[in-house]
Formats: structure tokens, sequence, C-alpha cells
């Protein structure tokens, strides 16, 4: 379920950000910017587990959305998926915000 | 108390979760702490994940895990019957490059340097690979 505000889509992100779901995650994301949504959240208040599948995806949708005049903030980080993207070095690369509203808010 | 759990699932993207599962359940068994638990799974499933894309790429194949406690360490085992790959020998990626410059990929192995105390590869007998992690356990073991 995605959520429109003016500014931005927010997609939430649960559970398990894996090689398995990153597929999916990646077609919808993609499908968003290519329908003319080029400012994306991921809320990623309730993401358990990420690995490197999931980094890249988030990385690929990042610059997409760049290239299409948008751009992608992160939203949410806690937990174990936080320490997977700080050691992954895309932490403050890619936006990142405390939560949804400030994330939409920073468009 | 187990001191040692082994597995082996196909070598698909579905199968990756029980590898995942076994080490979970084995690290929740052994006491240790959440933070420890994850890095394990993390690195399983990166380690597990580079052999069912690039291994089994155009071959199919088991993965075999091994789980113990040595000398105060959690120590896996990953065996596949890939052809032979040392993910060690791998560029690290750069990190600090500016994110539309860096190079997707790369990232599994990294995430493995980052979470293992060791990362050990060799070829084995019988032409596959065997990947071995080993992380000091982070409390006493039944403690």
């Amino acid at each position: 379920m995605a959520t429109t505000t003016p500014s931005a889509v927010t997609v939430p992100v649960n559970d398990n950000l894996d090689a398995v779901s990153s597929p999916g995650l990646e077609r919808r994301l993609n499908g968003l910017v290519e329908e003319g949504s080029t400012r994306l959240v991921l809320d990623l208040t309730n993401l358990r587990y990420l690995a490197s599948a999931g980094l890249r995806t988030i990385i690929a949708a990042h610059r997409f959305a760049g290239m299409a005049g948008g751009g992608l903030h992160l939203a949410g980080l806690n937990g174990f998926a936080q320490t997977v993207v700080e050691q992954s070095g895309i932490a403050g690369r890619i936006p990142t915000f405390a939560t949804v509203e400030e994330a939409a808010a920073a468009f | 108390m187990a001191t040692s759990v082994e597995m082996t699932v196909p070598g698909d993207v579905e199968h990756l979760a029980s590898l995942r599962d076994c080490v979970e359940t084995f690290c929740d068994q052994l006491g240790q702490p959440p933070d420890f638990t994850m890095a394990l799974m993390l690195s399983v499933d990166e380690a597990a994940t580079n052999v069912v894309m690039h291994g089994y790429e155009h071959c199919v194949g088991d993965i075999q895990i091994q789980v113990a406690v040595t000398d105060g360490s959690l120590v896996v085992r990953l065996t596949d019957t890939a052809p032979p790959y040392d993910p060690t020998q791998a560029p690290a990626p750069d990190i600090n490059a500016p994110i539309e410059e860096r190079a997707i990929g790369g990232l599994g192995i990294h995430l493995i340097r980052s979470n293992m105390d060791i990362v050990a590869h060799r070829v084995t007998e019988a032409g596959g690979n065997e990947l071995t992690l080993t992380k000091r356990l982070a409390a006493p073991q039944g403690a």
C-alpha cells in the first residue's frame, strides 16, 4: 500500500528485504518512477532484516528516481537494518530521516 | 543443548531463509544477543546468496551448512559443489565513493567482512567450495 502526499509517494517496506523480496520492490519502485512519481519515501520503520540485495535495490531506485528529476529518501531506519545501512557506507549519501513526515517534507 | 547443527538445502533463493533460520535458532539456543545473531544470519545469507546467484548460475547443486561452537567462537561452514570461487579475494568496494559512481555489487562480501572475525575459503576435495565464517561469541556459552 503506497500513500501519496502532494510531494512524495511513501512505500512501506516491512519484515525482510532480501534476495527473495528485493526484485518485487525494485519492480514496484521502477513502476512508480515510470508513472511519474519520482519523489519516493521508503518507510523502513518495520523493516527487521536487510541484506545486500535490498541495499542494491535502494541504491538503484535512488539513482533512477534522481535521473527522473526526483529522489529517494529513507525514513524510520532502526535496529539491525540501520546497522547494515551504516556498514554499507550509504548512510548519509541517501537522505535519511527519522519519520516519514520529515522525509516527505524534505523534497 | 546441541553443540553443532548441520543441514543441506537445494542451492536456490527459496531456501536462503532456511539457512538463516538454522543459524538464528542455533544462536538463540546459545543465548546470544540479537546483534550477534543478526550478524551471523546476514553473513550466512550473503555467502549463500553469492553461491546461488553466481556459483550455481549455470548448474544446480546443494548448499550444506554446519554450525558449531569451537574455542569460544561460532564457526559456520558453508559447502557447495559450484565451480571454485574465492570470495575473500574479491576487491573491497569503495564504500566512500559517491553513490552515483558506486559500482552496484561487491556489497555482500563487504558486509560479511564487516560482521565476521575470520572469513576463510578453500576448494574441497570434490572440487567445490568451503567457506568458513568465524565470530567470537558475545557471552560465555550456557551462562
